[in-house]
């Protein structure tokens, strides 16, 4: 895979005005303003670009783009525009909701589990949705990952942050059902194409990726991408922009299992095992009704109900 | 910079601390900034401080998953939250909330390297980390590496943010799981679960750990410590309670001299005074306030725009406000403000003072204002 190139811009904007930007070539502001020149939107979207290393910005709109010019060429392939349709109802683009927790674990945890995942080669079968459909996956995965005992250091710790992620995400703290667990090994060439992780049977509400491989990293790519994504009257789908996140170890990222997702390809020159790009994928599943008894975790912690400190809590407040 | 940060509930009983915490760290000149984080449940008012940034956070005392009522889960809980909304970059004081200031701390510490009191209830074992095996061999069950030293320190302690982010949420966890799996022993919850799980986050982050003397008692004869625990009831010199923190009402009258000489006698001294003070009015009057760091400030055609660090929109200032805006220059208090600007304008004697403390309020709570006692 070719380096990503830096791209040298010099945007003429309405007036006369002139910015110059230096952004990465895989840049979905790039995308967005060749996009907002060749296909003019019904809806005018508001464009910002880092400046002075990320401590500025300069915002302009899309409708404000004359020309641009860069330096080297580009030539964009400028797919189907996300909200070019023509339709009665009201089309909404949105950014994707996450967070991300470096040094989630321990050091001492991450080793552990690192050790577990080296040790653990023949156990690891193929990864499959729904069925194995090698178009969509291609990844290694121990299902019953969920009953270790390993599964538990990043569970009972996931629990520990939910509350504070729910209301990061402005969703209420729910009852829990069950904590789902996976590990997965991304080798050679390895990926997951854009999907999202819920289903009308299957109530996974959160969604998080424990990232774990050995130092030096003996890979690359592998990143996680998460979709804008285009609700037009209620229907959902992923836009072509993303915010892409680094497959760092001992990092772990949530986001609400309704957002679009996407495991880039892995390159492993070695296409060693102990090389590949390890993640623990945790669920957490909303339950149907309260379940006073339920335990989770290590245990302790009976989260088949919201506690009532969070029941009905207006979930974004600002501090005096 | 140093962020002063001590965490209670919302309750009433935990204001007049909070103020007496409040003055205290104003008189000692404590460089920072103060923050007081508040674990609220819906429907709680948010306390207001003068100097202090009150921050809401979340409830965890109950337990939000095991119903143990624990008010450090409260402490744990809000500063994993405060740090994970924040992500300031600095040294961090961690203070209980029956602390006071005898002098500032100026001193700052790295990544990696923790400054704390001695843990003067320490008691090794032959178990887990040294913990007696008596009580914490269910310890093997939950850490990867109990052959971990503990860091026999607890608060007040300085640590670096970026430390304090990456143990807080393992404390959390850790409380939880010594408390309930300790409920049912002889002698109930571990109740020094708080300590016990901090020191064990700490080891298994490999955050090094000095001890230094920050802190201490009511019951000292002399230190050299910049902060006062009055946990403990002041003893007289009989050794019977003259005061007790407990009991105290926030206004009640308060006789020093009832006190031991030493360092409790010194408290009441401190509350006195802060008795006295409060009785006088709202405070104002000694404060003075200070333009915070990075307010930038314009003029576009003869009105005045504040850029707030933080903020995404400008502030315009009304002829009125760019006035009292321009003599907040960190000298003047806001007695001297009132003075200055009714002669510049001709007005009477204390006919602006109800405006003037309006706006600088509102200076204050939108981030441009800091007010520091004069």
């Amino acid at each position: 895979m070719a380096e990503l190139r830096e791209i040298q811009l010099r945007i003429r904007l309405t007036g006369g005005h002139e910015q110059a930007v230096t952004l990465r070539e895989d840049a979905p502001e790039l995308l967005a303003m060749f996009t907002a020149l060749s296909t003019p939107l019904p809806e005018d979207h508001l464009i910002q670009l880092p400046l002075d290393g990320g401590r500025a910005a300069c915002s302009f709109r899309t409708s404000q783009i004359v020309a641009i010019v860069s330096e080297p060429p580009v030539v964009t392939v400028l797919r189907k525009t996300p909200v070019a349709e023509k339709s009665a109802h009201v089309t909404r683009v949105r950014r994707p909701r996450f967070t991300i927790i470096d040094d989630f674990l321990g050091p001492q945890e991450h080793r552990e589990l690192l050790a577990f995942a080296l040790a653990s080669e023949e156990q690891f079968k193929a990864g499959s949705v729904t069925s194995y459909d090698p178009d969509q996956r291609q990844n290694l995965v121990i299902l019953g990952f969920g009953e270790s005992v390993h599964s538990r250091l990043i569970q009972n710790r996931l629990l520990v942050w939910f509350p504070l992620l729910a209301k990061t995400f402005a969703m209420p703290v729910f009852p829990l059902a069950v904590v789902e667990s996976q590990l997965t090994a991304a080798g050679e060439g390895h990926y997951f194409k854009v999907h999202n992780d819920d289903a009308p049977n299957c109530p996974r509400v959160l969604s998080s990726v424990y990232y774990l491989h050995r130092a030096p990293r003996g890979f690359a790519g592998g990143e996680l991408r998460l979709y804008d994504s285009i609700d037009t009257g209620g229907v959902r789908r992923p836009a072509e922009t993303f915010t892409a996140v680094e497959p760092v170890a001992n990092r772990l990222v949530v986001f609400p299992s309704e957002e679009f997702h996407e495991a880039m390809p892995v390159r492993c020159p070695s296409r060693e095992f102990a090389d590949n790009r390890f993640a623990v994928t945790t669920w957490l599943h909303r339950a149907a009704s309260p379940d006073p008894a339920a335990t989770f975790g290590w245990g302790h912690f009976r989260c088949g109900v919201a506690a009532p400190q969070f029941a009905g809590r207006p979930h974004v407040r600002d501090a005096a | 910079v140093i962020y002063t940060v001590f965490c209670t509930s919302a309750g009433a009983e935990a204001q007049w601390q909070s103020e007496l915490l409040e003055y205290s760290w104003g008189r000692a000149r404590q460089p920072g900034e103060l923050v007081r984080l508040v674990a609220s449940r819906p429907g709680d008012t948010l306390p207001r401080h003068r100097l202090a940034r009150v921050v809401e956070t979340l409830c965890w005392s109950p337990h939000p998953y095991t119903g143990d009522a624990y008010p450090p889960y409260n402490k744990a809980a809000a500063l994993l939250e405060w740090q994970f909304a924040e992500q300031i970059d600095g040294t961090v004081l961690l203070l209980e909330p029956q602390c006071v200031f005898r002098s500032s701390v100026t001193a700052e510490v790295g990544r990696g390297q923790v400054a704390g009191t001695a843990w003067a209830d320490w008691s090794p074992g032959d178990g887990p980390f040294g913990l007696p095996s008596s009580h914490f061999a269910f310890l093997e069950r939950f850490c990867v590496d109990r052959t971990l030293e503990l860091p026999a320190v607890t608060m007040p302690l300085l640590i670096h943010s970026c430390d304090l982010r990456r143990l807080a949420a393992r404390w959390l966890e850790l409380m939880g799981i010594l408390r309930a799996e300790s409920a049912n022993s002889p002698t109930g919850p571990l109740a020094n679960a708080d300590e016990v799980a901090y020191a064990i986050a700490a080891a298994e982050n490999g955050i090094r750990h000095d001890v230094a003397e920050f802190g201490v008692a009511t019951d000292a004869a002399q230190s050299v410590a910049p902060v006062l625990d009055y946990r403990r009831p002041v003893l007289s010199a009989l050794g019977e309670i003259a005061w007790d923190p407990a009991t105290y009402r926030n206004g009640d009258s308060v006789h020093a001299e009832r006190a031991a000489p030493g360092v409790g006698r010194e408290l009441l001294t401190l509350l006195a005074e802060f008795v006295a003070r409060s009785e006088q009015g709202p405070g104002l009057a000694f404060l003075r306030p200070c333009r915070r760091k990075g307010v930038r400030e314009g003029k576009i055609l003869g009105s005045l725009f504040l850029d707030i660090p933080g903020r995404a929109d400008t502030v315009s200032l009304n002829s009125s406000g760019a006035a009292i805006w321009e003599v907040c220059d960190g000298d003047r208090t806001l007695a001297e403000i009132n003075r200055d600007l009714e002669a510049r304008f001709g007005m009477p004697s204390g006919s602006l003072r109800v405006d003037i403390e309006a706006v600088i309020g509102r200076l204050e709570r939108i981030g441009a204002l800091r007010l520091e006692p004069a």
